[in-house]
């Protein structure tokens, strides 16, 4: 089975989950922070500088995070740029793929028989195994479209 | 569940989580802004308010002067407060504008995109339904069949719901985010559309093949069924999500033991039932147990022994009667209370049962929860006098 993934250019899927994972990490840290300016704030011996670190600290973090978004967008830009160059290959893809399945649905249509035998069983997982791995193939260029950050 | 096509439903959905990363930054900055903000400046407020405590225990001044003075150290305060509310508010609305005009870019850059993916679903959708079509509609005689080949057919069944329901899901999916992205385009936050989860296509797909909204009575009717089944009972039985989510509503058991060996099989076959069967059985037990009659039990036996214990062993004989009573009376009083707590501690304990029952069992029919985010815009002005009068 040839691997589909191959004939579309995009980017890797360690690049992508390396980037969200950095901007998870931030987020993270900034709801810690976030989370315990109640406390600082609560306690009767907290004094103005104590709050005004706090203070910096939180904008500190929001500019971070608004850094990161800037940073998605201009990935989001740069998968944009890299699908479309990428539209010729994924149309004759799909197009491939789309009068495969048509086949072997017509084919799966066929040998679907109200026979609980043996056979008739044999040959309808058989040619469903041929349908999966041609919707598997679809599946993983549809997922090449689904918007993901 | 034999999940036999490569795109799962697990990673379906993570894939669906568009602007997942911005919405869970949105959701702490507008909590933190919502909550911590106000807090901050109510920090510097009371500071204002004790550091002019600490000075008044110094400095020796009329009551009336204190008197003012504490007026206006009150009035500093509360001005900080409501500047905290104000500048919260002002904060929130500027996050909310700041993420609309990212996601109208994001939804400017990925339309074609979005676009693209519907056709593409629209095209693979048909296929699949017309063979999950026939299948449901057909008969199958299972009733002299060993049961290698009736798992098999079942088997089977779900491969083709699967691959019906993937596509079901896409095209839910493809949907709302065309709607989204509309609703970014003209300014709005969001489309108001639910988003779309195994939960509501499973709702569909119940309603596609039996016309019914709760499938308890088509599976109760299924028990009895002896010989021939459809494609659609068949699927119905397997299927762990479909199963559960006919049943979600009622925490009865099923009686199984009349049910013919068909039936049987598939669902001794379907983890979902099994699971269904042993969440909704401690809900049951829990329900059935009266744990007033336990404590009773155990203030009766300690009514014996104490009178057993006066009766034979206490050495003053004249108060033995007395005693008796009284100690009885201390009995009863402690089972009246014991029982009384242990009841409201039993509702207590059932309703969370409950709760975590239901939990669970949305869980297993596809229902995914989804986190609400403070849309609406607020305002200023209100926020700056509800701060000061700490409204």
């Amino acid at each position: 089975m040839e691997d589909n993934n191959n004939y579309y250019p995009a980017e890797t899927n360690s690049d992508a989950s390396l980037t969200v994972q950095e901007f998870s990490a931030i987020v993270h840290r900034a709801d810690n922070i976030v989370n315990n300016v109640a406390g600082i704030v609560n306690n009767v011996t907290s004094t103005v500088v104590e709050l005004r670190q706090v203070s910096a600290q939180v904008e500190l973090e929001c500019a971070k995070l608004d850094q990161a978004i800037d940073a998605l967008m201009i990935k989001a830009q740069r998968d944009i740029r890299i699908y479309e160059q990428s539209i010729p290959t994924l149309d004759k893809q799909f197009e491939r793929l789309h009068d495969r399945m048509d086949k072997l649905m017509d084919k799966a249509m066929d040998l679907l028989t109200e026979d609980v035998s043996e056979n008739g069983i044999a040959k309808q997982e058989a040619i469903m195994r041929l349908v999966e791995v041609t919707n598997d193939s679809l599946n993983s260029l549809i997922q090449k479209l689904i918007p993901n950050y | 569940m034999d999940e036999t096509n490569s795109l799962s439903e697990k990673e379906l959905l993570q894939q669906s989580e568009v602007l997942k990363e911005f919405e869970k930054e949105l959701m702490v900055q507008l909590d933190g802004l919502a909550t911590n903000l106000p807090e901050l400046y109510q920090g510097y407020a009371n500071l204002v308010r004790e550091t002019f405590t600490a000075a008044f225990d110094f400095i020796s001044v009329s009551s009336d002067k204190s008197k003012k003075i504490g007026l206006a150290v009150e009035v500093l305060a509360r001005g900080i407060e409501a500047y905290g509310a104000f500048k919260a508010a002002r904060e929130h609305n500027k996050r909310l504008d700041k993420y609309l005009k990212i996601k109208q870019e994001y939804a400017s850059l990925n339309k074609s995109k979005i676009n693209r993916l519907k056709r593409e679903i629209e095209r693979k959708l048909p296929g699949s339904e017309r063979l999950f079509d026939k299948f449901t509609s057909m008969n199958f005689d299972l009733s002299d069949k060993p049961k290698d080949l009736i798992i098999r057919q079942a088997n089977l069944s779900l491969r083709y719901l699967t691959l019906y329901r993937t596509n079901l899901f896409l095209l839910a999916l493809s949907e709302y985010l065309t709607k989204e992205f509309e609703a970014w385009s003209y300014g709005n936050q969001t489309s108001g559309v639910q988003k779309p989860d195994y939960y509501s296509v499973n709702a569909h797909l119940l309603d596609e093949l039996y016309g019914v909204e709760d499938g308890f009575e088509t599976i109760e009717a299924l028990c009895d069924q002896q010989g021939r089944f459809t494609g659609a009972d068949i699927i119905l039985l397997s299927d762990p999500q479909l199963c559960i989510y006919s049943l979600q509503n009622v925490l009865c058991e099923i009686d199984m033991s009349a049910a013919s060996p068909v039936v049987r099989t598939l669902i001794s076959n379907n983890p979902g039932f099994k699971h269904y069967t042993r969440v909704t059985k401690d809900v049951r037990d829990h329900i059935k147990d009266n744990p007033g009659a336990k404590v009773w039990l155990a203030c009766i036996i300690g009514a014996i022994i104490t009178t057993l214990f006066i009766i034979f062993y206490f050495p003053a004989e004249g108060y033995k009667w007395w005693v008796l009573g009284i100690a009885l009376a201390a009995i009863l009083r402690i089972g009246i209370k014991n029982s009384k707590n242990a009841k409201i501690k039993h509702i207590i304990d059932g309703e969370q049962k409950t709760d975590e029952t239901d939990a669970s069992i949305l869980q297993l029919c596809g229902y995914v929860e989804v986190k609400e985010i403070d849309y609406e815009r607020k305002n200023t002005t209100s926020a700056l006098i509800k701060g000061f009068f700490n409204m």
